[in-house]
């Protein structure tokens, strides 16, 4: 076998390298004598004419007997694996299938009937099936439902809403793959049209409510990038609503625990003096700049925009108080 | 003496040119059929298959731009996309190691297993076509020509495939070895 030898670029060149570990090994003699023998035994029934070929009730004899064992084997495979087994051994069923269902349906009663201890991975496994349908979706140019899309949102959420209920390395390690996989994801299609923005900040803030740093991930993501107006800057008022507009459909997160740097991504329902460092005090009342699109009046609060109109209506309350002093 | 020669000799049903072709090709095929189908009798099982097909039909191959060893990639394409839909099997994500796998692949070096497991790994997150091109590719060592007209795509089409492959594989792996070194950092303190 020649040595297909080409250029990649410098980046790759250590996954390169790995990948060429898929390379190595030789059968052993033995094992090429015994597939060589069933190649001959092979070619020489195909060879064969027709008539010297098992009689056609042999060949139903044989098809019930495989049919039978593929049966035996598939319920043994149930038993043994769950129905995770078959869950997971069938990537091409997709949103859209009629057997979508029944495949969805098997991986809650797979979950329903683990034990306690080994949900959390179970979970994490369905999950990355999840991934892997909506990769396929996008990569056949389907759509993706919004169900997949909630259904992930959902999940993350969760996680970071109980972090204390999952193993943080394992799925630390899990949701770290996970989010390099989704942020490919995107790259590879840019302008794709499904946002994967909502799932991104989901399992980005499942990562950080586990202590994880998803600027160590180094995942080139605008929408991770913390800003440094929100940690840093406690006159800035308009941090609050900059944050809060990072995520299309907000999904309420628990209430955040203090961490010596914040992402303010992260955290959308967060009043603006939590983006406030440590030790900082909040501006007084009286100091919160006016929003020049929206001023407040300080003598007609309920005319915020047109003071004169205000004026308007005193003088007009003014003089119908006089007629009625007349009358 | 050339493949050629060898090819011409086995067309003409020459049992030695056929072993010749056969030990030549053999590993590669059983590699492929291995990462494709993530256990190794299945692997066997369709690697006699391949090699059954090009006994009864080399007589028929012509090289008409199409290379042998991408003539025997098609076939071996053709069984796989066979196997699973005849035996109802979907395509496995996770490759099975078993004692004969891990001795048919695996140099002494621990190094070099743990590297292997790991890029197995990895791989689970490549969608299908994704993990034929790299499997082609690395496995079975084809070049993006060769690849191309086993599937039946155009070149670009399998650079592109490959690039986005990679791409991934390397952002997998990177993250990985990143967790990991931060794991043996926290045992040491």
């Amino acid at each position: 076998m020649k040595n297909a030898n080409q250029t990649y670029p410098r980046d790759l060149e250590n996954t390169i390298a790995q990948l060429e570990l898929l390379r190595y090994g030789t059968l052993s003699p033995e094992a090429r004598q015994r597939i060589w023998g069933k190649a001959m035994d092979r070619a020489a029934a195909v060879s064969q004419p027709r008539a010297q070929r098992a009689p056609l009730l042999r060949s139903i004899f044989n098809f019930k007997a495989f049919t039978l064992q593929s049966f035996a084997a598939v319920i043994a495979f149930v038993l043994v694996f769950g129905a995770a087994g078959i869950s997971l051994a069938t990537p091409s069923i997709l949103p859209g299938s009629t057997l979508y269902p029944a495949k969805r349906s098997l991986e809650s009663t797979w979950l329903a009937l683990a034990p306690e201890a080994q949900k959390p991975e179970i979970q994490l496994r369905i999950l990355d099936q999840r991934i892997r349908e909506m990769d396929q979706l996008l990569e056949a140019q389907r759509p993706v439902p919004e169900e997949l899309i909630q259904d992930l949102e959902t999940f993350y959420t969760s996680v970071a809403q109980t972090p204390e209920t999952w193993d943080e390395p394992e799925t630390l390690q899990h949701l770290a793959q996970q989010l390099t996989v989704l942020q490919s994801l995107e790259d590879e299609r840019p302008g794709i049209e499904v946002s994967l923005t909502g799932i991104f900040l989901a399992s980005a803030a499942a990562y950080d409510s586990l202590g994880g740093d998803v600027a160590a991930l180094h995942l080139d993501n605008a929408f991770l990038t913390p800003t440094p107006t929100a940690t840093s800057t406690p006159t800035s008022t308009p941090t609050a609503t900059a944050t809060a507009t990072l995520i299309p459909t907000p999904t309420p997160l628990p209430t955040p625990t203090p961490r010596p740097a914040p992402t303010a991504v992260f955290l959308p329902t967060l009043p603006p003096s939590s983006f406030l460092p440590e030790g900082a005090t909040p501006l007084p009342e009286s100091e919160v700049p006016v929003d020049p699109e929206h001023p407040v009046h300080p003598e007609h609060p309920e005319h915020p925009e047109h003071p004169e109109q205000a004026q308007n209506d005193k003088e007009k309350d003014d003089k119908d108080k006089d007629k009625d002093k007349d009358k | 003496m050339s493949e050629q020669f060898i090819l011409e000799k086995a067309r003409q049903g020459e049992r030695e040119a056929l072993g010749r072709l056969y030990e030549h090709y053999v590993d590669a095929v059983y590699r492929y059929m291995f990462y494709r189908t993530g256990h190794h009798e299945t692997a066997e099982d369709l690697t006699a298959e391949v090699f059954a097909s090009v006994i009864t039909s080399i007589k028929s191959y012509e090289d008409l731009g199409v290379p042998f060893e991408a003539w025997l990639f098609r076939i071996a394409h053709a069984r796989l996309v066979d196997h699973w839909r005849k035996s109802k099997h979907r395509e496995q994500q996770e490759v099975e190691l078993s004692q004969e796998a891990e001795e048919f692949f695996i140099s002494d070096a621990p190094e070099d297993q743990f590297r292997h497991e790991e890029v197995l790994r990895a791989m689970e997150y490549l969608t299908s076509t994704e993990r034929e091109v790299v499997v082609l590719r690395f496995a079975a060592g084809l070049d993006n020509q060769e690849i191309a007209q086993t599937l039946q795509r155009s070149s670009n089409a399998v650079k592109s495939m490959l690039h986005r492959a990679l791409e991934k594989l390397r952002r997998v792996l990177a993250h990985r070895s990143a967790f990991d070194k931060s794991e043996a950092g926290n045992e040491k303190r």
